[in-house]
Formats: C-alpha cells, structure tokens, sequence
C-alpha cells in the first residue's frame, strides 16, 4: 500500500537533505560564505520535516493495520488495544531508530534556529549533529529500514510484546531513547566550540543543552524504574540489569559534567576535565544504544538480537578515538590560568564527586562487560548480578550524596578547615538528633538513619540560607510587599543555584527512598488456598478466589485478596497475571496498597488446578519517595534551566 | 576545644543508638533463604534471578533451596551444589575467588585510579599556573 513505499521514499529524501546540508557547512565555513550555511540550515529544516513527515506515515500504517509493511506486521496485530497503535511503531528496533533519528533531527532544528550564522562554533557544533544524524539515518534507511515490504502479506500481524502493554510504554522508551540521543548535542557543541577555536567551549548554550539532556535522562530512568515496579512483577526497580546499567552510565557522566561545567562557568577551570567527561558520557551513550541494538550481553530488555548493534559500535569506537586524538591535540590550549586552592573549596569537593561518579560509570561498565570476557576467555556464561553493583557502588553512591551535603554550601576558591568545622558542627548535631528521632518513630534501619542525617543536614543549611536572604530584604524593607518582592527577585537572579538546590534535596529523597526499601524491606512467599489467609507484620491477607478469562489472544487470571492492616479492613484487591500463548510470556499486573511513605505489594506467581497460589508479598516502606524524589529533583533542574536575565544592579548576599 | 568533644560524644552515642536489630518478622531461616534466592540466576531467563522471576523452574529452586535449608545444610554448600549441576551461570553473581576474583578487584583498581587522577588535576593545575604566574 502507499504508506510503505511513501515512508521509504520520505526518509530517503531526508537523507539526501542531510548529505546535502553537511557538505553545504563543510563548503561554508571553508570558504566562510554565509550563503552556503544558510543553505545548509535550510536543508537541515527540511529534513526535520521530512522525518516528522516518515513517522507520521509509519504511525498511519500502524494504525491502519497495513500489514504490506513487514514492520507493523511484526509488531501490531488487530486485537491489540487501538490507542496501542499510536505508539507500537517505537517498540521495535527498526521503528525506534527511525524515532531517534526524529528526535535528533528536532533537537537539531531546535539548537540551530535563531543562531547567528557567522558564528563558527555554532557551525561546527551543527557539522557534527549532521554527522551522528546521518550515520543514524544510514542505518534506519539501509541496514534496517522500517518501511521494507513484506514478502507475503499476512491477515494478521504478530502484536506486541504484552510487557509493552502498559501505560508506562507511552512515557519511558521514547523518553530514556531520546535522553541518549540527545547526548550528542552537548558533546557537538564541546568538540564544535574547540574546533572553532573557542576555548571557552560555547559554556552557555553547552550548559543550558547539557542540563536539558541531563533532565530527559533523569525522567527516563525514573520512568523507567517505576514501569518496572508496576509491571514486571518482581516489586523491585531496580535490578542493575545490562540495558538498565546502559541508561545509568551517560546519566552519571552527564551529572559529573553538568557540575563541573559550573567549576568553568565560575572558575575558568576543568575546561579540559570537562571536554573529558562529555566525550566519555558520549561514548557511553553510544554504548547504551550497542547494548540496546543486540549487544552480546544477555538482558531482559534489549530490542533482541541484530547484527545493527556492531554497526553502533563502529561508529562509536571511530567517533571516540576521533574525539580523544582531538582532544590531546588541542589539551594545551584549555590551561586555565586559575587553580585549586584548597582541599576544601567548592571547586575541589565537585572534582571529588566528578571523579566518584566516574569511578561508578567505569566500575558498573565493567561489571556490564565482564561476562563478555569471560566467555571469550574461558567459554563459560557468567552473569554479573546486582550482589557485586550493590557491594561496590552503594558505598561510592553514599560519599557522594555525604559530598552533596557539604559542597553546596563551601565556598569557591577557599576555606579554612577548622572554622568550617566550627560553623557547621551545630548544624549537623541538630541533623544527627532530628535524624535518631526520626528513624527512632518509623523504627528505621541504621542506613536509613544516616540517610536521614544526610538529607537533614542538607535542608537545613538549605533553609538558613533562604532564612539569610529573607533576613536581609527584610532589612531593606520595611515594607512586607517589597520586602517580599525583593526576596523573590534575589531568588530570581541566581535561579540555577536554587534550582539545584531543590534538586539536591529531591535526590536525597530518592537515596532515602532506595535505603528504606533496600534495608527495611519485608518480602515472603504465601502458598494460599482459597480462603485461606497469611500474617506478614501488620498486614492479613485472605485469599477469596481467582477469576479467569478467556481474551482473543491472552489468558488473565485474577486474584482477589482480602486486605487488612492493624485488624481493620481495607477492602479487596486484586493481583492479575496474563499469559500470552503466541509469545510464551506473562504479563503480571501487581496489587499495590500505598499508604502515605509505605507501599504493600502482592502478586501471584503459580496458580494450581486446585485454585491454590503462590503469592509474593512484600512491605516497601519509603518505597514512595524515590519517584516524589526524582519528580522533585526535575522540578529543580528545570528551575535552574530558566535563562535569567540579569539586571545591572547585582544582590549580594552575606 | 572542650565543646567538640561534647559534640563528638552526642554524635557517637546516638549512631552507637540506632544500631539496634529492625524486627522484621522473619525467622532466620527465612532470611537466609531470601538471601540465597537474589543470588541464585533463574536458568532459563535472560538475566533475572529466581526471586524475581516467576517460571517454574524458580519455583522449583526456591522449594529446593528452602527444603535443602531447613536439612541444615549451609548456603555454601547449597551454592556449590547448584554449581556442580548447572555450571557457573547459576550464579547472579562470581563468587569472590578463583578467576572471577578479578572481577571484585576492578573498583578497588579504578577508585585508585580515581584519586590518582584527583590529585594529579589538582596538581598540574595548581603548578603549571603557578609558573605561569612567576
């Protein structure tokens, strides 16, 4: 039908506007003629349209079910919940690559507009965007096109995988696909900026471009973690799985880089350190998309095997080897005419956490990789689990958040140790108390209460220094309504650091969160029959009965529990399991009771011909605050994107 | 002076205070067998353990390794048993000895290699600009 050949014809042209628009800036800024670049801007828009135009075409044949297109034969059938077909055309690996190259050619579109066309290092940012985009391109329209027509046309498609059956497919894939994707604009306008001379890489549109990224990623893994606590049935959400590890390693060198960007924002220093680091996040975003394309590393995630995953890794080991002989190349030209000072400056504590998240990145990409040594080494398959990630990383994790709490508030250049002492030690014995206490009412684990002392240590050096700025406009107003418009204006001139301010205490949340499900966590196997009922804490639970139905293309069997808490009735609630016979897989929908802090989580493994089942239930306390947490420390990061326009008169603040 | 030492004795006494046992419901046994389940890799899965995965086989194991803990038999023999059956890929992760105690060294090599590379960015920068200046 028209959409297939429609579709391939389309982004075959975009290829060719992308071809085109390189060699048009190549040419430009050879020759410095502005027509050319302004040729090439033209063109790169086009194929933005272009790809929107492709994927909208492969959104309509999915959604009318055109099956001449081998693609939506293998992942849509006609059973499948119609608003399903909006979105099924990602869940592939042809249709997802087609997606980031969408995506990119957005964030392309957006980075290029309104951008002076004389400016070179925007020029070169934009020559290598074009680069990445095409190399994607090339593999969408020729190694695995999602257009190809199918050699016989089936009545009915293959349908989706059924763990993709779930709200959380909307939100996660497309958001952790372009938080990877969208690494290469950051690392564009690092490696652009150098080339064009412009030793202070471009610091801040690079910072406003790595924060963006830094929050897609955040969002994904976020997105991400609660899929699989909702969906997969196993009541936990993070397993430290390949594919997931893939998506951790650019967020944690993309948090290391968005600091240290401050260092040269502030300072004029790290300018190499962070050229460094962007180049390693981006080469660590490629390698999240090889081990997502059919990498050699066994996951319940990846998109399946295909031979595009080498295809990626090509590229990827090209385009680092590039970055870094480049890199070496230009080093001593980024010498900084400042220095660090002291151990304990702001400067030196993010240089800390910097290398600490680069140890996590490099110890969990090894971890991720050693099974491959291993089984060209000894021809044995070994499996990495998260006994080794938790051992290691959650001690380095902890320093980190311990740094996170301390460096906000140390100031640049210099500190003498011994007054800090002095000043701080009140503050953190209020923490400690409040922390004992605190833990003390929800009868907390010790890592929950050094999580405690942690996050209130933070807050509380947080809220004096809104009490100091509050203070202060007081002091010049007398008046409440200016006073207060004053407050708010001294907030507003240095958004970026109160926006990370609230980012800093959303993260801590989640650490809270991850150390009272890891360390308080209550989890049982209950063999049950019907109306029979089990104990776990202050939890009973009666199983009533199970209800089975019979659907076109899957089998669901309901759960139904009697729940109470403390000897009062909650009601009944119920815990379903799917099983679809075309693809062997169940779908298992969990029962989960939140109430406030703490959730309860059950769900049914086995069912027998006796109706007998085996139920998991689990108490996660806290468990609810890694997602309050994350949404917290979005928020804040958005905060600190919002470009503030300075006025003259600057507010110091004592 | 005087008054960190009183700061010092809070602080230690009330981390000293909260070391106390969470009651969590659990025997011991129990405890052991949840311990041993995130460690045991579900055969036939991709990558998920038999606590997490919910095929037969998990099940199987799971019943296995409780019935094998309520005979007295140690989670090291336990492990080594399932081992001489399945081969190492039962296991979610290397023990810490023979080969694959390679693996474990790795982060104590890179976060060596981390305070190498703190100190010599703190360094270059601190001397090379110093010269400069003079």
């Amino acid at each position: 039908m028209i959409y297939g050949s429609l579709g391939d014809l389309v982004i075959k042209l975009s290829l060719g506007m992308y071809i085109y628009s390189i060699f048009a800036i190549f040419i430009g800024i050879k020759y410095q003629d502005l027509k050319f670049i302004y040729s090439a801007r033209l063109a790169s828009y086009f194929g933005t349209f272009l790809l929107l135009l492709s994927t909208i075409t492969l959104v309509l044949g999915f959604v009318n079910h055109d099956y001449s297109i081998q693609y939506v034969a293998d992942h849509s059938s006609n059973t499948m919940p119609y608003i399903y077909t909006w979105i099924a055309f990602y869940s592939g690996n042809e249709g997802s690559l087609l997606f980031i190259c969408t995506c990119l050619s957005i964030l392309l579109f957006l980075f290029i507009q309104n951008k002076k066309l004389n400016d070179n290092s925007i020029n070169f940012s934009h020559l290598f965007i074009l680069l990445f985009q095409i190399f994607l391109l090339i593999s969408t329209s020729v190694l695995a096109n999602p257009f190809t027509e199918a050699s016989n046309i089936v009545k009915d498609g293959q349908g989706i995988n059924p763990l993709l059956l779930h709200f959380g497919m909307f939100v996660h894939p497309p958001v952790q696909m372009l938080g990877l994707t969208a690494v290469v604009v950051p690392f564009s306008i690092a490696i652009g900026s150098l080339c064009a001379k412009n030793e202070n890489l471009n610091l801040n549109s690079l910072r406003i471009w790595a924060l963006v990224t830094w929050i897609i990623l955040t969002t994904g893994l976020a997105l991400g973690s609660w899929w699989a606590y909702t969906i997969l049935g196993w009541g936990g959400y993070w397993a430290w799985d390949p594919v997931e590890n893939s998506s951790l390693m650019p967020w944690l060198l993309m948090t290391a880089f968005i600091h240290s960007i401050m260092v040269q924002k502030k300072r004029n220093m790290f300018k190499g350190w962070n050229l460094f680091l962007i180049i390693f996040a981006f080469f660590m975003a490629q390698m999240g998309m090889f081990i997502n394309r059919g990498g050699p590393v066994p996951s319940v995630h990846s998109f399946g095997s295909s031979s595009l995953g080498w295809t990626f890794l090509l590229f990827m080991f090209v385009s680092t080897i590039f970055s870094f002989v480049f890199f070496i190349y230009r080093y001593r030209s980024l010498a900084s005419v400042n220095y660090v000072q002291s151990v304990l400056s702001r400067e030196s504590l993010i240089l800390v956490q910097n290398v600490l998240f680069l140890s996590v990145a490099i110890i969990t990409l090894m971890g991720t990789i050693y099974p491959v040594f291993t089984k060209s080494i000894e021809d044995e398959q070994i499996y990495v689990g998260r006994e080794f990630y938790d051992l290691v990383n959650a001690p380095i994790l902890l320093l980190i958040m311990i740094i996170l709490s301390i460096a906000p508030f140390v100031p640049w250049k210099n500190s003498n140790i011994s007054s800090y002492i002095n000043k701080k030690i009140i503050i953190f014995v209020i923490a400690v108390l409040f922390a004992i206490l605190n833990s003390w009412i929800i009868s907390g684990h010790y890592w929950v209460t050094i999580s405690f002392v942690v996050l209130y240590f933070s807050s509380i050096q947080i809220l004096i220094e809104f009490y100091k700025i509050l203070k202060t406009s007081f002091n010049k107003f007398k008046n409440l309504r200016n006073a207060l418009f004053k407050f708010l204006n001294i907030l507003y001139s240095n958004l970026s650091r109160y926006g990370g301010l609230i980012s800093h205490t959303g993260i801590l949340l989640v650490m809270l969160g991850i150390a009272g499900t890891s360390f308080m966590g209550i989890e049982k196997d209950f063999a049950l029959k019907p109306g029979q009922s089990g104990t776990l804490k202050n939890y009973q639970f009666t199983y009533l009965k199970t209800d089975i139905t019979q659907k076109s293309d899957h089998t669901n069997i309901k759960a139904v529990m009697q729940i109470d808490k403390n000897g009062k009735s909650l009601g009944e609630y119920t815990t379903s399991k799917s099983y679809y016979p075309r693809f062997d897989m169940n779908s298992t929908k969990a029962g989960i009771l939140n109430f406030g802090l703490e959730d309860f989580y059950f769900s049914q493994s086995v069912i027998s011909d006796d109706n007998s089942a085996v139920f998991e239930v689990k108490i996660n306390p806290l468990v609810s605050l890694i997602w309050t947490g994350a949404f917290v420390v979005v928020v804040g990061a958005l905060i600190s994107v919002i470009p503030v326009h300075k006025k003259k008169d600057k507010v110091k603040i004592k | 002076m005087n008054n960190y030492f009183i700061y010092l004795f809070i602080i230690v006494i009330s981390i000293a205070g909260c070391f106390y046992n969470v009651d969590n419901d659990l025997t011991n046994n129990e405890i052991r067998l949840l311990n041993l389940e995130k460690q045991i890799k579900c055969p036939i899965c991709p990558a998920e353990t038999i606590a997490e995965s919910n095929t037969k086989v998990s099940k199987d194991l799971k019943n296995f390794i409780k019935l094998k803990i309520d005979e007295g038999w140690s989670d090291d023999k336990i492990k080594s048993f399932l081992i001489s059956k399945y081969g190492k890929e039962i296991l979610a992760t290397p023990q810490k000895k023979g080969s694959d105690l390679f693996l474990w060294i790795i982060p104590i090599i890179v976060l060596i290699f981390g305070v190498f590379i703190y100190w010599s960015l703190y360094k270059t920068i601190r001397f090379r600009t110093k010269g400069e200046q003079n």
